[in-house]
């Protein structure tokens, strides 16, 4: 059997329809509110309960459907980029293939160098290895 | 709600058609204003409409979704306003009679409006989404981003304040 306290803290907690109590406290409550405290207690809480019922009436939003609707259509949606790239096959093997293809062609259509200004690089390069090599003691 | 991620406007229409007024009854028991409950509920529905991509139907009811970003946007609001809630609704304040001119029940249903809106924020919303809207203790814990037990906590703490504010209303009520 519930205590006082108990079946006032359950009110509290769950209201005054003992239905929609949690199952393990609603035979416990039946019970006790069959007695004259319990009953006096559930009576208040249903007088509570019909108070707070009294608030449920809220003004109609007028036009407010159709305000959001117009808003809605007017601010455009955010592209969504991730959806829109693996809706096709193609889509995510083509964003790889870019770079590969910007590679190629800055690779075919970067101008040739002439043979002079290759030498050149050839005999800095040797310069430098030369230099190492005497740093390093090993040019006899 | 997966036609309306695809940016289909009817779906968009229909599921304003199925949600705005609960939403728009939420926001205004929660702010007791007309011109907020109407901004924050069109806030809401325009965050459904640009982000909704970021609902996931697999991890939360769409209802539970949607309430709580009506719910952030109310503590949003109350923040900016530094808690000051009107203590009265704002259709009753424009041209109110005098109190005397009022019968009782309009008297007690200021009461019961003043309140509620006179509640912590958190209590307000487990009572109003309990109580009042009827949405079961685990999707309210949800919403407000508290777990069960907390919830009920809240609601009986919200119960007992209100019921010891309403005292002699109560009593006319059971008389």
């Amino acid at each position: 059997m519930m205590t006082n306290e108990e079946f006032a803290d359950c009110l509290d907690r769950y209201g005054a329809n003992l239905e929609l109590w949690p199952p393990e406290n609603r035979a416990a409550g039946r019970a006790f509110a069959d007695t004259t405290p319990g009953g006096r207690q559930l009576d208040a809480a249903q007088a509570f309960d019909a108070l707070l019922a009294e608030v449920l009436s809220v003004p109609e939003p007028l036009g407010l459907r159709e305000r959001i609707l117009a808003n809605a259509g007017s601010r455009a949606r955010p592209f969504d980029f991730a959806p829109w790239l693996f809706a096709a096959l193609w889509r995510p093997v083509a964003l790889a293939a870019m770079p590969l293809a910007v590679g190629f062609t800055l690779g075919f259509t970067y101008p040739e160098t002439d043979g002079l200004e290759e030498a050149v690089a050839i005999i800095a390069f040797t310069e430098i290895e030369d230099a190492l090599d005497v740093s390093n003691g090993d040019i006899e | 709600m997966r036609l309306v991620q695809t940016g289909d406007q009817q779906a968009y229409a229909r599921l304003l058609d199925r949600h705005l007024n609960n939403i728009h009854a939420y926001v205004f028991r929660m702010t007791n204003n007309r011109a907020d409950a109407e901004d924050i509920a069109q806030e809401t529905f325009l965050r459904v409409w640009h982000r909704g991509r970021t609902f996931k139907p697999g991890r939360v009811r769409f209802t539970t979704w949607l309430h709580r970003i009506a719910h952030n946007l109310c503590i949003d609001e109350f923040r900016k306003r530094r808690d000051t809630v009107d203590a009265e609704p704002e259709a009753m304040a424009d041209d109110a009679p005098a109190v005397d001119e009022l019968n009782m029940a309009e008297e007690r249903r200021k009461a019961v409006h003043a309140g509620i809106a006179a509640l912590p924020e958190r209590q307000r919303s487990a009572l109003v989404l309990c109580q009042i809207q009827g949405r079961s203790n685990r999707e309210a814990a949800q919403i407000i981003g508290v777990s069960v037990d907390a919830l009920e906590s809240l609601i009986a703490r919200a119960r007992r304040t209100l019921k010891t504010r309403l005292g002699n209303h109560m009593e006319v009520e059971g008389a």
